[in-house]
């Protein structure tokens, strides 16, 4: 699993949903995050971090959000040499199989469906840790 | 060949109304950890609902309008906004609003992943949490359902307005 230490940044429009993925990751012992209100200012959140040397190693982040959405946010972050292999999963009320197969082809980690439980939430992190640390191997 | 349009037929007997209201007891059973029950259905022009707080999402079905309300007693949402954050409040503020408004967009996110699978089209607005919920009935047609968590009292309703 992440290093206790991991640095997550997590994106959402609503706090509420920050607020439940930020107390979900305390809970299993990642103190150490971030957080956004958009994905524009998420990825300005991300070049922050890389630029004062506290860089992000997880980002969280909602589908459907103003300004730019998860997957606008996932395609930037992928094309960005910095940011490309950054773990990202996404937070989504919605599991349409479309989407799905958009945002697998736009290199999402992994991808987790509201309303979640904190277990459910764990499983899915831990299976982005493992597909992550499985890419740094090879 | 696409599912069929929801403007063919009466709005609130199609499969998309249905999906929605049991998406909303879904979702409340997700985090109180109990199924509401589901009462009578009312019909009416210029609804009145004695909710003091809910989340509100405009939205486009199959290309007919729809407003879909989640109004909460203002106790019952407090004790979910407790379930789901782990704090309490007493009074409504930005924040239960904030959490109305996530609940009402969760509830249409998950009626709306195997209806668009069926080949239903939606079109989302975004959701907002809201006071002032039976200004935003006014000359609207709406079906109400009604939920309880407890026997006879209304705990929180389902409001779709075309």
């Amino acid at each position: 699993m992440f290093d206790p230490e991991t640095r997550f940044l997590v994106v959402d429009d609503f706090k509420t949903m920050r607020s439940i993925v930020k107390r979900t990751l305390e809970a299993a012992g990642f103190r150490n995050h971030g957080e956004a209100e958009d994905g524009a200012k998420g990825f300005e959140a991300l070049v922050q971090g890389y630029e004062t040397q506290r860089p992000y190693s997880c980002v969280i982040c909602d589908w459907n959000m103003p300004n730019l959405t998860g997957l606008e946010l996932l395609r930037k972050v992928r094309a960005d040499a910095r940011f490309k292999t950054l773990p990202f999963m996404l937070v989504t009320a919605e599991n349409e199989q479309s989407q799905v197969i958009e945002a697998a082809k736009a290199g999402v980690s992994n991808y987790v469906v509201k309303p979640f439980s904190p277990e459910e939430f764990n499983n899915k992190l831990k299976l982005v840790y493992n597909k992550h640390s499985a890419k740094k191997a090879a | 060949m696409g599912a069929p349009k929801i403007s063919d037929r009466s709005f609130f007997e199609e499969e998309v109304g249905l999906s929605l209201f049991e998406a909303a007891a879904k979702t409340v059973e997700s985090y109180f950890g109990m199924r509401p029950a589901k009462s009578n259905p009312i019909l009416a022009m210029d609804l009145v609902v004695p909710f003091e707080a809910g989340g509100l999402i405009l939205f486009q079905a199959d290309g007919t309008a729809v407003q879909m309300i989640l109004g909460f007693e203002k106790n019952f949402l407090f004790e979910l906004y407790f379930k789901m954050l782990g704090d309490r409040v007493t009074e409504i503020n930005g924040d239960l609003l904030d959490c109305a408004a996530e609940l009402t967009n969760i509830v249409y996110g998950y009626a709306k992943a195997p209806l668009v699978n069926k080949g239903h089209s939606f079109a989302p607005g975004r959701p907002e949490g809201t006071q002032d919920l039976n200004s935003r009935l006014k000359n609207k047609k709406s079906l109400e359902i009604p939920f309880q968590i407890q026997p006879d009292k209304k705990t929180f309703s389902l409001i779709l307005s075309v």
